[in-house]
């Protein structure tokens, strides 16, 4: 199994490929340096080989047939031991003079090149030797044998032959090995990931891909993998947060409004009691309403699927602090307001609205009378820096994070109108535009501070 | 009025219906989009209500077949969908205003009304007038019995989609969307206040008040007999 996987693994291939390469290659390269060293040697022992032999011819003639015999014997004894082969046949074919057992089988009747197999005499050998050889027919059943024995050529196939396969011995057993190690390292990375990835599959949502130091490519990819876990469990714990407080947040109206609507149906009530009653109900489910609509504002958000233009923020924070304004001067308030130009964001009109609407919604409710709200707007460090500063309580340090991520409400803030899901959307809302939204004190009360990447959402 | 309703939720049809006959209304209801393409192409209704996802033809291609057929009859389109781009959709397609599910009754009546008026209103007017009251939009003055009334930018606004819709309840969300072009439920009397200020430049020191609280349901700016 672990075996087999490793074979099909991208690296063994590459591997195995990679070394049929370099085998087909140094096949090549030694093939041609065969070829071309092998067509010297020819040329060379050829050139030997007619030389002699037209000596030889002519001494034939000069000559009269003992003297040529002792002439062929003499050359035998000078050359044979030198690769030197001889052969000289009378009529009836007998062998006059020379190194050769016997005329070989394949040679021609006429003057010809040949080539053949020949057993030296001498004694250790006792393979075959190749020799490449001229025949001369002298005339009257006369013929000369001028040979030379081509071990050099084969010497040389040897040691080509002895090359390529040591190479490709050589090759097959690097590319295994590197490819074997590679592999290895690779499966036993992969294996991990593919781990992690079963575990967290499983739910275990706080798991991540393991790292094997800087630079692999698994390591890359299991690096964004990782930050991608990272928004996936942001999300699900965000999500899993506002569905659990939710939950526990409907439950309040929804047993008020049975229990209006249960008096409803029991009571013998009077006409306008009755109308009192309903008229409860109503405000409850308006409220369920508007706990509901808050929730899909935020899961739109938080999906990321919304149409973005540029938006001119001092415009919306304008718009939004006149729309609130008369509000916070009823309460007793005084709306300050600090906005200065600042450059375009990429942005939902709508929803940058409501997410300034909701931070002065909460200061105008936690404020005491009085008081002054603070909307600011300005650029700062390549940033746009949105700051809603309240007097109200505030939020301590601790429940901060907590405020932000979660749907949940405060202790002190229960009975106050709202679904307490503001906060949370003004979160979600700066998530969607890449903006961080960040908690603080304002000694006292709270201090939200949003803040835009203006020129990086712009370029 | 004549209104249209193409929804195929049948008992949310029928609650629809019931309640606009008892606002005085004339109401046919069909449950389909072809249905409703059909008999908005052939006969003369003053609205339509058309829920967005319908059988047979979605409520958008119904709207946008009639406008190329030139009904111009007003569109109040209906959705359980209250992303921010399906309004924008909606009111591309051809809508004219647009309600998400679950809607208030009240709501749903004031818009319609608005809408069967806008398209009686003159466009191109350059003064509004509601008893002594008169807006003029060129010197972007008010006067109320020739008497100069002193308004900020937002209070001339708000005055003017008013008197726009005069003697139509105008609700708080179409005050938001009307002069703010926000699409959110602001939750806090924001618009009351608002309101407040606004009654305070027009009516105080006059006899008869011109702008009027419904209860339950919105403004209205209008002469009481």
């Amino acid at each position: 199994m672990k075996r087999n996987r490793f074979l099909k693994t991208t690296v063994a291939r590459i591997a195995a490929l990679f070394a049929a390469a370099f085998v087909l290659g140094s096949a090549l390269l030694l093939g041609a340096v065969y070829y071309a060293a092998s067509r010297i040697i020819d040329r060379d022992i050829e050139t030997l080989i007619v030389e002699e032999g037209n000596e030889l011819s002519q001494q034939f003639v000069r000559l009269d047939k003992d003297a040529f015999v002792g002439l062929v014997r003499l050359r035998v004894s000078e050359f044979g031991a030198r690769d030197g082969v001889y052969a000289f046949i009378g009529p009836g074919d007998r062998m006059l003079a020379g190194n050769l057992s016997e005329w070989p089988r394949t040679a021609a009747r006429r003057s010809g090149w040949i080539e053949f197999d020949f057993r030296p005499q001498r004694a250790r050998e006792r393979e075959l030797h190749v020799v490449r050889a001229r025949t001369y027919e002298l005339g009257h059943g006369y013929r000369l044998l001028v040979g030379h024995d081509v071990a050099e050529k084969r010497a040389l196939k040897t040691v080509i032959g002895a090359s390529l396969m040591w190479s490709v011995g050589g090759m097959l057993l690097f590319a295994g090995a590197a490819g074997w190690w590679l592999g290895r390292r690779m499966v036993k990375q992969l294996e991990r990931v593919v781990d992690a990835v079963h575990r967290i599959r499983a739910g275990d949502l706080s798991r991540r891909l393991p790292l094997h130091g800087p630079g692999s490519e698994i390591d890359l990819l299991a690096a964004e993998f990782n930050s991608l876990l990272e928004r996936v469990e942001q999300l699900t714990l965000a999500m899993r947060a506002v569905l659990d407080s939710t939950a526990h947040d409907l439950r309040g109206p929804l047993s008020r409004l049975r229990q209006t609507l249960e008096r409803a149906s029991t009571v013998p009530a009077v006409e306008t009691e009755r109308r009192a009653i309903l008229e409860s109900a109503l405000a409850e489910t308006d409220r369920l309403q508007a706990m509901l609509d808050s929730l899909l504002r935020i899961a739109l958000a938080e999906s990321g699927n919304v149409s973005m233009t540029d938006v001119d923020l001092m415009a919306v924070a304008g718009n939004v602090a006149d729309l609130y304004e008369p509000a916070a001067e009823e309460s007793g308030l005084v709306l300050d307001r600090r906005l200065q130009p600042v450059p375009r964001v990429q942005g939902n009109r709508q929803l940058l609205a409501q997410a300034v609407a909701n931070l002065l919604d909460n200061a105008i409710k936690f404020s005491p009378r009085g008081a002054s709200i603070g909307i600011d707007l300005a650029p700062q460090d390549g940033e746009v820096r949105l700051t809603v500063a309240d007097r109200g309580p505030g939020i301590p340090a601790g429940d901060q994070r907590r405020v932000l991520e979660r749907g949940v409400r405060l202790e002190n803030a229960h009975d106050m109108p709202g679904s307490g899901l503001g906060l949370t959307l003004v979160a979600a809302v700066a998530r969607l535009h890449s903006a961080s939204i960040e908690l603080a004190d304002n000694r006292p009360g709270l201090k939200v501070t949003v803040s835009f990447p203006a020129a990086a959402a712009l370029a | 009025m004549r209104v249209l309703v193409v929804e195929d939720d049948q008992k949310a049809s029928d609650y629809l219906a019931n309640a606009l006959r008892e606002s005085g209304h004339t109401v046919e209801q069909v449950a389909d989009g072809l249905d409703g393409l059909h008999l908005a192409r052939h006969e003369r209704f003053d609205v339509l209500i058309v829920d967005r996802m319908l059988p047979r033809l979605d409520g958008l291609t119904l709207i946008r077949s009639l406008r190329e057929h030139q009904v111009a009859t007003p569109v109040l389109i209906l959705s359980a969908l209250d992303q921010v781009d399906d309004r924008v959709k909606g009111l591309r397609a051809g809508g004219d205003d647009y309600l998400t599910k679950p809607y208030h009754f009240v709501e749903l009546l004031a818009r319609i009304e608005a809408l069967s008026r806008r398209e009686r209103a003159e466009p191109g007017a350059t003064r509004l007038e509601v008893g002594d009251l008169a807006l003029d939009l060129v010197a972007r003055r008010v006067t109320r019995a020739d008497r100069r009334i002193e308004l900020t930018a937002r209070e001339f606004q708000l005055l003017e989609f008013l008197m726009r819709n005069a003697g139509q309840v105008v609700t708080r969300t179409m005050i938001l969307e009307g002069v703010w072009d926000y699409h959110f439920d602001p939750q806090t009397n924001v618009i009351d206040v608002h309101i407040s200020r606004l009654r305070q430049a027009i009516d105080r020191g006059f006899p008869r008040p011109l702008l009027h609280t419904v209860r339950g349901a919105g403004y209205v700016l209008r002469e009481e007999e």
